[in-house]
């Protein structure tokens, strides 16, 4: 009946059932996987080394400036973890960069007298610069400065972690098919050195310089107080060219920032402001903490009241942008007063209640802060065109330091802001 | 761009089904549904790890001659966490004109991800894919039959999935045993 179809079909169903068994052996997936990690790899250094690569060099151009410090028609401008810019600044239409200092792990500076205060990596070193083309280092206090760890590095060391580098370390994974998640992961988040910018304080009449709201050192008086991310380093700087170690305070994690004001010492940390009394200046005693939500937060203080900003970013974890104002007459129980919606908040200064603020890449906003209620509704003008991260107000003279330079602004006349000059950023 | 697609595969499959209710003398058209599974060793860390993957296919195409069907083919892959959504050409055969009869089936084509769920931190795409059959089909009425078919099938596919800064990237080569229960028509 079926006579033609059959043996067919038979085979047909034969070779059905035997397919499978013939094609299991090469039913495998493959998957090749390749995970590629992000880790921070520690760079170490001699301290021989460190010693020998502070040298002054002839003068450069900007490339990836930090923070700035200014004292008297001088100029100092950090270049990250490289070293420090000096410019003559004496006409601010036509600064001119008189040398550079190569300090390796530089990202702070203060001036005392004719002497620079700056960090090392671990070390503080101190130059004489009464003459700015040739800068001597005079003294250097060892082992004075936390690494990454938060430790401070044994004297007896020969090495220690300079900083971490990110790298990429590709993985592969061979023949696995799980699928991808979280593996392993080596090494530590580092800070991004320009995440701690400066305020500027008018200081009482010593001879010290000024430095921005995001400065880490800072001198008050016979003494120069450092704060590293946990401790307030006291250095007593009387005799000026030879920095002695003073008392370290313990403040927690997260510190940022430190101003003077007023026989008052204010620590910006990433979850409050700390107010410490200075009244005896080898010893400060801790007044109050005013905590707030996770964020960097550069302080200035004028009068009675302080200014704080609040931003979030890479460093800084938080998700708030704002300006606080906080009543301290009572440097026990600060009082949060107003709080401002700002776009990036960075690094701000006040000079005779003008409220000079950095909104980093939405540049530089200048409020008049009279009325400290009504700051918001009092902006005088806002200069838009370029990046701006930390400011220093000098009575009639503005510096702005943003990514792609210094700026100097003329702001004697509060109507008429006027743009002085500019030293640019070469990459 | 998903919803319209899903939107156009029921729009179409119910064109389909008045298609099939003209009867004509020469059928040119030719449609197919299968169900079945994708069965294959995903070694997971080494160690084999035999899985079935359910997969749906469609065909549909124009009869040129009984040995030769050409249309083209969509479905779904249920890979594990992976649903692939393939757009090929295939071809389609029939090798007797008996009630039950040998048939054959080739597709080869693109398998797209973009039905797949994606998370923020995860990247899908598809790949190539080809997929070479055997069977039978009973013919169930006119221009109706149930199939059977065994055959193999490949499908490219590659996975970015991250976390922090850190991510992994998978080639993925999917190697299986496809067995399909299917109605022709």
């Amino acid at each position: 009946m079926r006579k033609g179809p059959l043996p067919v079909l038979q085979q047909a169903i034969a070779l059905l059932l035997f397919l499978p068994a013939m094609l299991l052996s090469s039913c495998s997936d493959e998957c090749e996987s390749t995970t590629t990690f992000i880790v921070y790899e520690p760079v170490y250094m001699l301290r021989t080394e460190l010693k020998n690569a502070v040298k002054v060099t002839p003068a450069q151009t900007l490339k990836e400036p930090g923070k700035i410090y200014t004292k008297g028609h001088y100029l100092f401008i950090n270049e990250v973890n490289k070293g420090v810019h000096i410019v003559d600044n004496s006409n601010p239409s036509l600064p001119r960069f008189l040398s550079f200092i190569d300090i390796p792990g530089n990202l702070d500076m203060a001036v005392k007298g004719n002497i620079l205060y700056a960090d090392n990596y671990i070390d503080l070193v101190a130059f004489d610069i009464s003459n700015p083309l040739d800068v001597r280092l005079v003294s250097r206090v060892e082992n004075i400065f936390p690494t990454y760890f938060g430790m401070v590095v044994n004297d007896t060391a020969a090495v220690f972690i300079s900083e971490f580098v990110e790298t990429q370390l590709k993985q592969p994974a061979g023949t696995d098919c799980s699928s991808a998640g979280p593996g392993w992961r080596n090494g530590w988040m580092t800070f991004d050195g320009r995440s701690f910018a400066s305020t500027s304080v008018a200081q009482p009449g010593n001879s010290s310089g000024k430095g921005g709201s995001m400065a880490r050192f800072t001198i008050s008086g016979d003494h120069l107080y450092t704060v590293s991310n946990s401790d307030l380093q006291v250095l007593d700087i009387s005799n000026t060219s030879n920095p002695k170690k003073g008392e370290k305070i313990r403040l927690g994690w997260g510190i940022e920032t430190i101003f003077p004001y007023d026989n008052k010492l204010f620590i910006g940390s990433t979850t409050g402001m700390h107010i410490y009394d200075n009244s005896n200046p080898t010893s400060p005693v801790h007044l109050s903490t005013y905590a707030h939500v996770n964020s960097c937060d550069p302080v200035v203080v004028e009068g009675d009241l302080a200014w704080v900003t609040l931003r979030s970013g890479n460093a800084c974890a938080g998700f708030t942008n704002q300006l606080e104002v906080i009543n301290i007459s009572n440097p026990r129980s600060p009082q949060l007063v107003k709080t401002y919606p700002m776009q990036n908040p960075h690094g701000l200064g006040i000079d005779r209640s003008t409220l000079f603020l950095c909104e980093g890449k939405y540049g530089l906003k200048i409020f008049d802060a009279k009325d400290h209620l009504k700051v918001s509704e009092n902006l005088i003008s806002h200069f838009k065109e370029h990046d701006a991260f930390d400011v220093i107000p000098m009575g009639s003279n503005l510096l702005l330091i943003g990514q792609d330079g210094l700026y100097q602004y003329d702001y004697s006349n509060l109507k008429d802001i006027k743009l002085l000059s500019k030293l640019p950023v070469s990459r | 761009m998903r919803y319209l697609y899903l939107l156009t595969l029921l729009f179409f499959s119910s064109g389909l089904a008045q298609a099939q209710s003209d009867e004509q003398p020469v059928k040119r058209y030719m449609g197919t549904v299968e169900l079945g599974y994708l069965y294959g060793n995903n070694k997971q860390h080494d160690v084999d790890n035999f899985v079935a993957a359910p997969t749906v296919t469609l065909f549909n195409g124009i009869r040129l001659h009984r040995l030769l069907a050409i249309g083209a083919t969509t479905g779904f892959d249920f890979y594990n966490n992976l649903l692939i959504t393939p757009f090929a050409l295939g071809i389609r055969g029939e090798m007797l004109n008996t009630r039950i009869s040998p048939i054959y089936s080739i597709d080869a084509g693109y398998g797209s991800s973009f039905l797949s769920h994606e998370s923020d931190n995860e990247k899908k795409e598809g790949g190539w894919m080809f997929n070479p059959a055997l069977g039978f089909r009973v013919r169930s009425g006119n221009s109706t039959a149930y199939t059977f078919a065994a055959g193999y099938k490949t499908q490219k596919a590659e996975t970015v999935s991250s976390w922090g800064h850190s991510f992994t990237e998978q080639k993925i080569t999917f190697k299986r045993l496809s067995v399909q229960l299917g109605f022709m028509f």
